[in-house]
Protein backbone atom coordinates (compact mmCIF):
# COMPACT_ATOMS: atom_id res chain seq x y z
CA UNK A 1 0.00 0.00 0.00
CA UNK A 2 1.24 3.69 -0.81
CA UNK A 3 2.01 5.35 2.57
CA UNK A 4 -0.18 8.32 1.15
CA UNK A 5 -3.00 5.85 0.71
CA UNK A 6 -2.02 4.55 4.35
CA UNK A 7 -2.22 7.83 5.65
CA UNK A 8 -5.49 8.75 4.62
CA UNK A 9 -6.90 5.52 5.26
CA UNK A 10 -5.57 6.10 9.21
CA UNK A 11 -7.10 9.52 8.88
CA UNK A 12 -10.65 8.38 7.98
CA UNK A 13 -10.52 6.27 10.78
CA UNK A 14 -9.44 8.29 13.48
CA UNK A 15 -12.63 10.92 12.10
CA UNK A 16 -15.02 7.69 12.54
CA UNK A 17 -13.26 7.66 15.89
CA UNK A 18 -14.57 10.76 17.10
CA UNK A 19 -17.57 10.49 15.13
CA UNK A 20 -18.87 8.02 17.71
CA UNK A 21 -17.39 9.00 20.35
CA UNK A 22 -19.36 12.14 20.31
CA UNK A 23 -22.77 10.20 19.76
CA UNK A 24 -22.22 7.96 22.58
CA UNK A 25 -21.28 10.67 24.67
CA UNK A 26 -24.83 12.71 23.67
CA UNK A 27 -26.31 9.48 24.60
CA UNK A 28 -24.82 9.99 27.86
CA UNK A 29 -25.09 13.23 28.85
CA UNK A 30 -29.29 12.78 28.85
CA UNK A 31 -28.34 11.06 31.77
CA UNK A 32 -26.33 13.64 33.79
CA UNK A 33 -27.54 15.45 36.44
CA UNK A 34 -24.69 18.25 36.96
CA UNK A 35 -22.38 20.39 35.10
CA UNK A 36 -19.75 18.71 36.65
CA UNK A 37 -20.81 15.36 35.17
CA UNK A 38 -21.67 16.24 31.85
CA UNK A 39 -18.07 18.10 31.58
CA UNK A 40 -15.98 14.47 33.13
CA UNK A 41 -17.95 13.02 29.69
CA UNK A 42 -15.94 15.42 27.73
CA UNK A 43 -12.99 14.65 29.06
CA UNK A 44 -12.64 18.26 31.01
CA UNK A 45 -13.00 18.35 34.80
CA UNK A 46 -14.42 21.43 35.54
CA UNK A 47 -15.37 23.27 39.00
CA UNK A 48 -18.54 25.77 39.51
CA UNK A 49 -18.91 28.49 42.09
CA UNK A 50 -21.66 31.47 42.57
CA UNK A 51 -20.79 33.17 45.25
CA UNK A 52 -23.78 35.59 46.41
CA UNK A 53 -22.85 39.51 46.62
CA UNK A 54 -26.46 40.65 47.28
CA UNK A 55 -29.50 40.01 46.37
CA UNK A 56 -29.16 41.09 42.77
CA UNK A 57 -25.22 40.80 42.27
CA UNK A 58 -23.30 37.39 42.41
CA UNK A 59 -19.99 36.04 40.79
CA UNK A 60 -19.78 32.90 38.90
CA UNK A 61 -16.32 31.34 38.65
CA UNK A 62 -15.81 28.06 36.41
CA UNK A 63 -12.37 26.74 35.94
CA UNK A 64 -11.00 23.21 34.32
CA UNK A 65 -8.43 21.30 36.40
CA UNK A 66 -6.16 18.40 35.17
CA UNK A 67 -5.56 15.29 37.07
CA UNK A 68 -3.12 16.99 39.44
CA UNK A 69 -5.89 19.19 40.25
CA UNK A 70 -3.74 21.80 38.96
CA UNK A 71 -6.27 24.83 36.99
CA UNK A 72 -5.47 24.47 33.29
CA UNK A 73 -8.30 26.58 31.88
CA UNK A 74 -10.26 29.76 33.27
CA UNK A 75 -13.49 28.98 31.56
CA UNK A 76 -15.73 31.86 32.99
CA UNK A 77 -15.32 34.71 35.85
CA UNK A 78 -17.95 36.67 35.45
CA UNK A 79 -20.10 39.58 37.42
CA UNK A 80 -23.89 38.96 37.24
CA UNK A 81 -26.70 41.40 38.22
CA UNK A 82 -30.15 40.37 38.42
CA UNK A 83 -32.46 42.12 36.29
CA UNK A 84 -35.52 41.37 35.10
CA UNK A 85 -36.22 37.70 36.91
CA UNK A 86 -33.21 36.39 35.46
CA UNK A 87 -29.42 36.87 35.92
CA UNK A 88 -27.54 39.13 33.51
CA UNK A 89 -23.74 38.37 32.64
CA UNK A 90 -22.65 42.13 32.24
CA UNK A 91 -18.51 41.91 33.02
CA UNK A 92 -16.56 38.49 32.62
CA UNK A 93 -13.19 36.87 32.03
CA UNK A 94 -11.93 33.65 30.29
CA UNK A 95 -8.85 32.26 29.20
CA UNK A 96 -10.39 30.42 26.23
CA UNK A 97 -7.83 30.86 23.59
CA UNK A 98 -4.56 30.75 25.63
CA UNK A 99 -4.44 33.59 27.25
CA UNK A 100 -7.07 36.28 29.56
CA UNK A 101 -9.44 38.73 28.04
CA UNK A 102 -12.31 40.35 29.25
CA UNK A 103 -15.95 40.63 28.08
CA UNK A 104 -18.19 43.23 28.35
CA UNK A 105 -21.57 43.53 27.43
CA UNK A 106 -23.40 46.25 25.89
CA UNK A 107 -27.22 45.92 25.89
CA UNK A 108 -29.32 43.90 27.71
CA UNK A 109 -31.74 43.03 24.78
CA UNK A 110 -28.64 41.65 22.87
CA UNK A 111 -25.68 39.10 23.81
CA UNK A 112 -23.12 40.56 22.03
CA UNK A 113 -20.15 41.50 24.22
CA UNK A 114 -16.85 44.28 23.80
CA UNK A 115 -13.82 41.48 24.00
CA UNK A 116 -10.99 43.34 24.88
CA UNK A 117 -7.11 42.38 26.32
CA UNK A 118 -6.56 46.13 27.34
CA UNK A 119 -5.34 46.29 30.72
CA UNK A 120 -5.31 42.63 31.28
CA UNK A 121 -2.60 40.74 32.80
CA UNK A 122 -0.54 38.74 30.25
CA UNK A 123 1.76 36.47 32.44
CA UNK A 124 1.70 34.28 34.67
CA UNK A 125 -0.39 30.94 35.05
CA UNK A 126 -4.17 29.64 34.62
CA UNK A 127 -4.15 30.27 38.78
CA UNK A 128 -2.70 33.58 38.66
CA UNK A 129 -5.36 34.39 35.56
CA UNK A 130 -8.33 33.79 38.19
CA UNK A 131 -7.29 35.42 41.05
CA UNK A 132 -6.47 38.28 39.07
CA UNK A 133 -9.79 38.44 37.03
CA UNK A 134 -11.64 38.35 40.85
CA UNK A 135 -9.39 41.13 41.72
CA UNK A 136 -10.03 43.37 38.68
CA UNK A 137 -13.89 42.36 38.90
CA UNK A 138 -13.33 43.72 42.42
CA UNK A 139 -12.17 47.69 40.68
CA UNK A 140 -14.17 47.68 37.70
CA UNK A 141 -17.22 45.89 38.70
CA UNK A 142 -19.17 49.32 39.84
CA UNK A 143 -18.27 51.26 36.43
CA UNK A 144 -19.33 48.58 34.27
CA UNK A 145 -22.64 47.94 36.17
CA UNK A 146 -23.46 52.23 36.18
CA UNK A 147 -22.59 52.05 32.24
CA UNK A 148 -25.02 48.98 31.69
CA UNK A 149 -27.84 50.29 33.91
CA UNK A 150 -27.48 53.87 32.17
CA UNK A 151 -27.47 52.41 28.77
CA UNK A 152 -30.34 50.04 29.01
CA UNK A 153 -32.34 52.75 31.07
CA UNK A 154 -33.01 50.40 33.84
CA UNK A 155 -33.45 51.42 38.32
CA UNK A 156 -30.34 50.30 39.97
CA UNK A 157 -31.64 49.78 43.69
CA UNK B 1 -24.25 49.31 55.75
CA UNK B 2 -25.03 49.70 52.21
CA UNK B 3 -25.29 47.00 49.19
CA UNK B 4 -22.38 48.80 47.86
CA UNK B 5 -20.40 48.33 50.97
CA UNK B 6 -21.58 44.70 51.45
CA UNK B 7 -20.64 43.67 47.31
CA UNK B 8 -17.18 45.13 48.15
CA UNK B 9 -16.46 43.29 51.08
CA UNK B 10 -18.01 39.84 49.90
CA UNK B 11 -16.06 40.11 46.69
CA UNK B 12 -12.92 41.03 48.92
CA UNK B 13 -14.08 37.04 50.74
CA UNK B 14 -14.82 35.45 47.42
CA UNK B 15 -11.49 36.00 46.45
CA UNK B 16 -10.06 34.17 49.38
CA UNK B 17 -12.47 31.76 49.07
CA UNK B 18 -11.59 31.11 45.68
CA UNK B 19 -7.92 31.02 46.18
CA UNK B 20 -8.32 28.11 48.94
CA UNK B 21 -11.06 26.49 46.66
CA UNK B 22 -8.54 25.71 43.66
CA UNK B 23 -5.90 24.63 46.12
CA UNK B 24 -8.53 22.20 47.95
CA UNK B 25 -11.06 20.92 45.13
CA UNK B 26 -12.03 18.30 46.97
CA UNK B 27 -13.93 20.21 49.09
CA UNK B 28 -16.32 20.99 46.83
CA UNK B 29 -16.27 17.92 45.09
CA UNK B 30 -19.93 16.69 45.82
CA UNK B 31 -21.82 19.87 46.00
CA UNK B 32 -24.50 20.63 43.37
CA UNK B 33 -22.98 22.64 40.58
CA UNK B 34 -26.02 24.87 40.97
CA UNK B 35 -25.11 26.10 44.95
CA UNK B 36 -24.59 29.60 45.61
CA UNK B 37 -22.05 30.37 48.13
CA UNK B 38 -22.90 32.76 50.92
CA UNK B 39 -20.21 33.71 52.58
CA UNK B 40 -19.32 34.85 56.41
CA UNK B 41 -16.32 36.02 58.19
CA UNK B 42 -15.31 36.52 61.84
CA UNK B 43 -13.50 39.86 60.40
CA UNK B 44 -16.45 41.42 59.01
CA UNK B 45 -19.64 41.65 61.99
CA UNK B 46 -21.87 43.82 60.14
CA UNK B 47 -21.61 41.74 56.69
CA UNK B 48 -22.85 38.93 58.81
CA UNK B 49 -25.76 40.31 59.73
CA UNK B 50 -26.64 41.43 56.06
CA UNK B 51 -25.62 38.39 54.79
CA UNK B 52 -27.70 36.48 57.16
CA UNK B 53 -30.80 37.81 55.97
CA UNK B 54 -29.67 37.42 52.45
CA UNK B 55 -29.22 33.69 53.40
CA UNK B 56 -32.64 33.42 54.64
CA UNK B 57 -33.96 34.72 51.89
CA UNK B 58 -32.29 32.29 49.47
CA UNK B 59 -33.31 28.79 51.39
CA UNK B 60 -36.64 30.21 51.64
CA UNK B 61 -37.08 30.40 48.00
CA UNK B 62 -36.10 27.01 47.89
CA UNK B 63 -31.98 27.39 46.19
CA UNK B 64 -29.21 25.43 46.90
CA UNK B 65 -27.07 27.67 49.15
CA UNK B 66 -23.92 26.89 50.92
CA UNK B 67 -23.07 28.84 53.89
CA UNK B 68 -19.33 29.67 54.08
CA UNK B 69 -17.60 30.43 57.25
CA UNK B 70 -14.59 31.94 57.88
CA UNK B 71 -13.06 30.72 61.31
CA UNK B 72 -9.46 31.58 63.16
CA UNK B 73 -7.85 28.09 62.20
CA UNK B 74 -4.66 28.56 60.07
CA UNK B 75 -5.30 24.50 58.49
CA UNK B 76 -8.38 24.77 57.87
CA UNK B 77 -9.48 28.11 57.85
CA UNK B 78 -13.55 27.49 56.24
CA UNK B 79 -15.87 25.77 57.35
CA UNK B 80 -18.81 24.44 54.92
CA UNK B 81 -22.33 23.69 55.89
CA UNK B 82 -24.81 22.78 52.69
CA UNK B 83 -28.10 24.20 53.82
CA UNK B 84 -31.47 23.03 50.88
CA UNK B 85 -30.91 21.13 47.97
Amino acid sequence: MKPSTRRKRLEQQRKKKIVRKKIVTKILIKGCRTLEEIEKLKGRNIKRQHQALSYEDRITIIYQINNNEEITEVVNVSYEIYIKERWVTILRYDSEHGFLHRHMRILISDDQEIRTRMGVIRRGNPHKWLTWAIDDLHKTYLDHKRGFVKRNKLVDN
Amino acid sequence: MSTQQQIDQNIVLSLRLADYLVKNPEIIKNTPADASYVIFSYKFPKLNEVNSEMLDKMVESGEPVIKVEEIKNQKNPWNFTLLSI
